[in-house]
């Protein structure tokens, strides 16, 4: 009787993590549905006016899409760490990048912030118009990406980049790019180690969209070392490099 | 002076010796510079001779020879076909 109790049990959850994903998957794809129009009409926008606005809408789209998620679909988010760097001076945030979510999640919590991204994300059809809108940067010209993060951090933003410059292919933390270390020993500005976890693996790399997560699902967001500017950006990167494979594997 | 400090730069990366700077046609690939180290050495003469490179990956597969040359372009069409001797040190924010 326990053992069917069980099973019974066990087949009820397993559907609510079908429906939780499906209904999370409807929920991103609404909110983009919707947020497309505006993002396309706000385009029209004068710089100065609209990289904030479109900031500040990216912020709030994002943190009502994981509204949703902590309330329907057990996932449970620590990421109070960031709350500190809402207001912050201007800082390099960088993060490891298990999931998908990572970056919904800064985003969502930093309306200040420059995200660097893959240049494909600009021509995607839903994700592109947002990007333009928020003068997000893209990794395809590493100069005028380096010129840009630095016009940014001295306007006062924060710059968000995962130094892996893809989701993580090899546990704990792939090879780190340099981009990181360029921007802020040109710009002066240090790094903000970023570390993400995820108790259960969900979106990462080779994870497909309509592979069900195991629910619930904690994911915490903490502020790790900060790194003072460099002279050498080789020496930054290999010690942000060992910091993370340190502070993963504990 | 312009190829000097393009010397430099190579030089004090730690794993490109003299000998090799040596041979006009060495290509930047085969220096082990990578794109963004390409950057940083294209960054150290924009500060010092106040100029704009626009196009950074051209210059990834030059020889040493033609970045030098092409950069000495880039800086007499800045300063009227001149390449000036005191340098112009304009450093980026921060």
């Amino acid at each position: 009787m326990a053992g069917l109790t069980g099973k019974l049990r066990a087949l009820g959850w397993g559907t609510y993590e079908y429906l939780a994903m499906g209904s999370g998957l409807t929920a991103l794809a609404l909110l983009g549905i919707v947020s497309l129009p505006l993002a396309l009409a706000l385009l029209v926008l004068p710089g100065p006016v609209r990289i904030p606005l479109g900031r500040r809408l990216i912020a709030g789209t994002l943190a009502l899409y994981l509204g949703f998620l902590r309330v329907f679909c057990s996932v449970r988010i620590d990421a109070s760490g960031l709350r500190a760097l809402q207001t912050s001076r201007p800082l390099i945030l960088v993060a490891n990048h298990p999931s998908l979510l990572d970056a919904v999640i800064l985003l969502s919590m930093l309306p200040n912030a420059a995200c660097v991204m893959k240049g494909s994300l600009k021509r995607n059809l839903f994700v592109g118009p947002m990007t333009r809108l928020s003068g997000y940067m893209d990794n395809r010209d590493p100069m005028l990406l380096v010129r840009r993060a630095c016009e940014e951090l001295d306007g006062g933003a924060q710059v968000v980049l995962f130094p892996e410059g893809t989701r993580t292919r090899c546990a704990p933390i792939g090879p780190f790019g340099e981009a990181a270390a360029l921007i802020s020993a040109r710009s002066g500005v240090p790094v903000q180690a970023l570390v993400i976890t995820f108790d259960k693996p969900y979106l990462g790399k080779g994870w497909s969209l309509f592979k069900k997560p195991s629910l619930p699902l904690r994911i915490t967001v903490r502020r790790g070392e900060q790194f003072a500017a460099p002279s050498d950006r080789l020496a930054l990167t290999g010690k942000l490099e060992s910091y993370y494979r340190g502070v993963l594997k504990a | 002076m312009l190829r000097q400090i393009i010397h430099e730069f190579l030089l004090s990366q730690g794993n490109i010796s003299a000998e090799r700077l040596a041979d006009p046609s060495v290509r930047m690939t085969d220096l082990g510079l990578d794109s963004l180290g390409v950057v940083e050495m294209l960054f150290e003469v924009e500060d010092r001779y106040g100029i704009h490179v626009d196009d950074v990956m051209q210059f990834q597969n030059m020889t040493l020879n033609e970045v030098v040359a092409n950069m000495e372009q880039i800086v007499r069409q800045k300063h009227g076909g001149n390449i000036p001797d005191m340098v112009a040190v304009e450093k980026a924010p921060g």
